[in-house]
């Protein structure tokens, strides 16, 4: 199997040396560069603050929502946004505003259980893959080659089959079935920080494995590994939405917005709004993610700099 | 406001030079203010004749190649001022499309690494024939031969198998006949060569050197040749011009150089030379590095480095004159006896 | 080129190899005992041992998996609990439907997503270049299932422009075919055109700073010459790997959309074996799919030693 997307992906996300000639930039480090980079981002900036916006939202829940997410009124179905409630009620009567804030705690949260279970097998895996090389990379590549093959929703929902319903195990089954992609990640940043100079100066003047590992490694993989789990979450997310939507995830009566979703579709000809609410929550959620995961990879990446308009001289040459 | 070459010959020969590159400035956006890394560069090439541009990386010797062509990165790149006379036409007004007319037809150039600057992807016989097909409207047929004629000139054995294969069957040597082989395909009057040797052996770099003098004579074919080895030049070229931080510093027949240059960068560089039966004397270097172009001494730019330098030097800014047929860029050049190397 | 397919396909054995591994091990992880509740309630110990001998359950596993393996290859991939038919033929009938939705997402995507791509990759960092960037992050952003409700809205129920759900085969009726699968196509594709988008536009990006895109320029070459001769043709490779992903990808998202689109196609069954505990039904699905995946990777690797001379050389 070619790794060519991997490379490429590490490789973008190196730590590169401008193309032009630079000024006293040369002295920052590498973090502070990356601030700077992303903070002068403004798009990035702003679906950060969203981003936030949203945690805080689901933090605070409780404070926000305005009735009780599961009180149940029958007279009240399926009402359209009115001044009562916000963004309507649903087929039980439920107001959907609340449910959504209580939603959005579950979501997210299964997002980062998912990406955590991720991380916990795949991170030691690539770091030893790539460290140690040899047999255990070989059968660690060759497994998770192996895994990948399965397409993940559909392993996700055999391995909930098998470990039975709730939404723990639906993203431990996502975790699981994620796990092969950071393992190819972390694996391949690997690699490339092996090979440069200083980890064989490293190795020479004798520092143990685990030394090295901790000192010179983790440091340097830690920006593509920030990029990809900022990608994973949102991925996870939607993960969690096709499972909950499904009938797969959460079990009422907790709410997901996937299964909000699920529910609102069944209505859609008489309350299409029971769509609209909950699908907007998963996509600027995502959206937030993405952008900032691309605010990541720009700001690690080469510095494209585009001199302002007026300042282009014209003519023929260049 | 220094004199240029391009006028001196102009008043003293009845033919005009084929390259005239009179004040050209390059600068690059940093994202925030334009950084200038060739800085008023004059110079000129006769036709036919063998011109060596000189400099350390970051000396803005290949800046000044490319931009002669146009092919300067942009957008953050651009050419600020000044003008590039060739046969009879400024290349920097030139509209793009008269400009690709003369690239790789009038003008070719070859590069350093032969094997990043060639598609990986297209049988060299089909690169080489582009060229003729584009400008001279020729059949695949017909650029294919020549192409195979161009590969056997430049002395790659098998020339017709090796037009039909890819670069990466190629060994480093051959790749760059065969760029060169495509620089030559439309006959341009003039061939600038980026540093064509630095990445080859040095059995092959002579071999290579003494292909570029043998097509220069049999076509009469101007070379402008970019490099940071002296040794090179002095085989090579007739006349020189070395560049430092961007400037032009010293100008001249390279054999009046050799003998009796007129700026210290120069004597540095000619002093580092290995010489054969010197016996176990050091190889000289100049210690130090060129200055930043965003950071700039505020006098003249080698005087970090010069063992010449009186204080003077690190308050004015040397401009480069005339003397003779020569030019130099020191403050102290009436003055200074530098030391140069026998030819 | 003979030569090259059959060292990849030699390669695949081992994935293979593992790929039913994995299937199979699936099975074990049911809880319960498959022979207890076949054999049906009130059953004696003596019927449950009977059943569990006829289903070959009291055998060493390593037997069970080999039994199991040799059946596969023979085509025989068990019977499904829920309506007794083989699982071969369930999936026969399902696997064109699936195959005709995979076609027209990925002809869409493709499409739409290279021509954004090498448009903003050829003019990186303008204004075009921020623009598809962002409608990729959007179109990335979107739930599947939900641009697919959204379009079911006010395309079918509202305007009544196609088909809301269902599926016409297209023997059937070509026509039909087709309009019934244009808005889950929208739907499942839109997504993968962005992700094409992406890597169509970076990809060109990074052609375009080679050495020998510059090469090309000194030649005097046109820009339209250059983008299709030196450009197009090395930019390709990460495309083609890409499509390649997306489309192993494809299956997973389709089983939502199958479900909200009423389509009988592979997805679909997926869900229902799974829904059901269908366990020899959600094994085949699995394990076709997994084969699958490996023949996309197989024609992407033979995509690459098509496009690039130096993949031919190993």
């Amino acid at each position: 199997m070619t790794t060519v997307t991997e490379h490429d992906a590490v490789k973008a996300l190196q730590f590169e040396p401008h193309e032009t000639p630079s000024s006293n930039r040369k002295t920052e480090g590498p973090y502070r560069r990356l601030a700077r980079r992303f903070r002068s981002n403004k798009l990035a900036m702003t679906a950060l603050v969203c981003l936030l916006l949203i945690v805080a939202a689901a933090i605070f829940a409780p404070l926000l929502a305005p009735y009780p997410p599961a009180q149940i009124s029958m007279e009240n179905r399926l009402l359209p946004p009115t001044s009562g409630h916000l963004l309507g009620t649903d087929e039980l009567g439920r107001d959907t505003l609340s449910r959504l804030l209580y939603a959005s705690r579950t979501s997210l949260l299964a997002a980062v259980t998912a990406v955590g279970v991720a991380v916990v097998i795949g991170l030691p895996g690539g770091l030893a893959a790539g460290f140690f090389g040899g047999w255990p990379d070989k059968v660690l590549s060759r497994i998770a080659d192996a895994v990948m093959c399965f397409p993940y929703l559909l392993l996700a929902m055999a391995i909930i089959s098998a470990l039975g319903p709730g939404l723990r195990n639906a993203m431990t089954a996502i975790g699981l079935v994620y796990a092969p992609r950071l393992f190819r990640i972390v694996r391949a940043a690997v690699l490339e920080v092996r090979h440069s100079t200083y980890i064989e100066a490293a190795r020479t003047s004798g520092t143990t494995s685990i030394r090295s590992i901790t000192r010179h490694i983790l440091p340097n993989i830690s920006s593509p590994l920030i990029v990809q789990v900022t990608v994973m979450l949102s991925a996870a997310l939607l993960a969690e939405a096709s499972l909950s939507f499904l009938g797969f995830g959460v079990t009422a009566p907790d709410a997901s917005w996937g299964m909000m979703l699920g529910r609102g579709f069944g209505n859609i000809r008489t309350a299409p709004w029971g769509t609209y609410w909950p699908g907007l929550a998963i996509a600027v959620t995502t959206l937030s993610l993405n952008v900032i995961g691309d605010g990541l990879r720009d700001s690690l990446g080469r510095e494209r700099v585009r001199p302002p308009r007026k300042a282009r001289k014209s003519g023929g040459a260049g | 406001m220094a004199k240029n070459v391009a006028e001196e010959v102009e008043a003293s020969s009845s033919s005009s030079p084929l390259l005239s590159v009179e004040g050209a400035s390059v600068e690059f956006w940093t994202g925030s203010s334009w950084l200038r890394v060739v800085d008023q560069v004059s110079f000129v090439v006769p036709a036919g004749g063998r011109v060596g541009i000189v400099g350390e990386s970051g000396s803005g010797k290949t800046m000044t190649g490319l931009a002669i062509l146009g092919l300067i990165p942009g957008p953050a790149g651009r050419l600020a001022e000044g003008s590039i006379k060739f046969d009879g036409h400024d290349l920097a007004q030139l509209p793009p499309a008269e400009m690709r007319r003369i690239r790789g037809n009038d003008i070719a150039m070859v590069f350093q690494e032969p094997m990043r600057s060639l598609n990986p992807m297209m049988s060299i016989g089909d690169q080489i024939a582009e060229g003729m097909r584009r400008h001279w409207g020729w059949s695949k047929k017909k650029a294919t031969n020549r192409a195979i004629e161009l590969l056997d000139r430049v002395e790659i054995p098998a020339a017709a198998q090796r037009a039909r294969e890819y670069p990466h069957h190629l060994s480093g040597g051959m790749r760059q006949r065969a760029m060169i082989a495509l620089a030559l395909a439309c006959d341009p009057k003039l061939l600038i060569a980026d540093e064509p040797t630095t990445a080859l052996d040095v059995t092959v770099q002579a071999q290579i050197i003494e292909l570029f003098r043998e097509l220069s004579d049999e076509r009469d074919m101007a070379l402008l040749f970019i490099t940071h080895d002296l040794g090179v030049v002095s085989e090579l070229c007739s006349d020189l011009v070395v560049m430092y931080s961007g400037q032009v510093v010293e100008t001249g027949d390279v054999d009046r150089v050799f003998d009796r240059p007129t700026h210290p960068y120069t004597e540095g560089l000619l002093q580092s030379l290995p010489k054969l039966g010197a016996g176990n004397r050091e190889l000289g270097f100049i210690p130090g590095n060129p200055p930043d172009p965003a950071a700039l001494p505020p006098g003249c730019r080698f005087q970090p480095r010069c063992p010449h330098a009186l204080p003077i030097c690190e308050t004015s800014q040397p401009e480069l004159l005339t003397i003779g047929d020569r030019q130099s860029r020191c403050l102290l050049n009436s003055e200074l006896s530098l030391q140069g190397v026998g030819s | 080129m003979l030569a090259y397919i059959a060292k990849r396909l030699s390669l695949m054995v081992p994935l293979l190899i593992i790929i039913s591994f994995v299937v199979f091990a699936l099975t074990l992880l049911i809880p319960g005992d498959p022979a207890v509740s076949l054999a049906g309630e009130n059953a004696t110990p003596e019927r449950i041992d009977f059943v569990r001998s006829q289903l070959g359950l009291d055998k060493p596993l390593v037997e069970r998996y080999l039994t199991w393996l040799w059946g596969v290859m023979r085509g025989d991939l068990g019977t499904s609990f829920m309506d007794g038919r083989t699982v071969s033929s369930g999936l026969s009938q399902r696997l064109p439907v699936s195959i005709g939705l995979a076609s027209v997402t990925l002809l869409y995507a493709s499409t739409v997503g290279v021509t954004a791509g090498v448009i903003a990759g050829r003019r990186a960092g303008g204004k075009t270049d921020r623009v598809v960037t962002l409608m990729t992050s959007m179109g990335l952003a979107i739930p599947h299932f939900w641009l697919g409700m959204l379009l079911i809205l006010f395309v079918s129920l509202r305007l009544e422009l196609l088909p809301a759900v269902g599926y016409v085969a297209l023997t059937d009726n070509p026509v039909e075919w087709l309009k019934h699968l244009v808005i889950p196509a929208i739907a499942l594709g839109s997504a993968v055109a962005a992700e094409i988008a992406r890597q169509t536009r970076a990809s060109v990006c990074n052609v375009m700073d080679q050495e020998f895109v510059r090469t090309a320029y000194a030649k005097g070459l046109g820009e339209r010459e250059i983008a299709l001769k030196h450009v197009l043709r090395p930019a390709c490779i990460p495309v083609v790997t890409v499509i390649g992903l997306q489309a192993a990808r494809l299956l997973s998202a389709s089983v939502v959309i199958e479900q909200l689109f009423a389509i009988p196609g592979l997805g679909s069954l997926a869900y229902q074996s799974v829904f059901n505990r269908d366990f020899p039904v959600l094994q085949g699905v699995v394990l076709v799919s997994a084969v699958g995946v490996l023949l996309v990777n197989l024609m992407v690797d033979v995509t690459y030693s098509v496009i690039d001379p130096r993949v031919r050389a190993e």
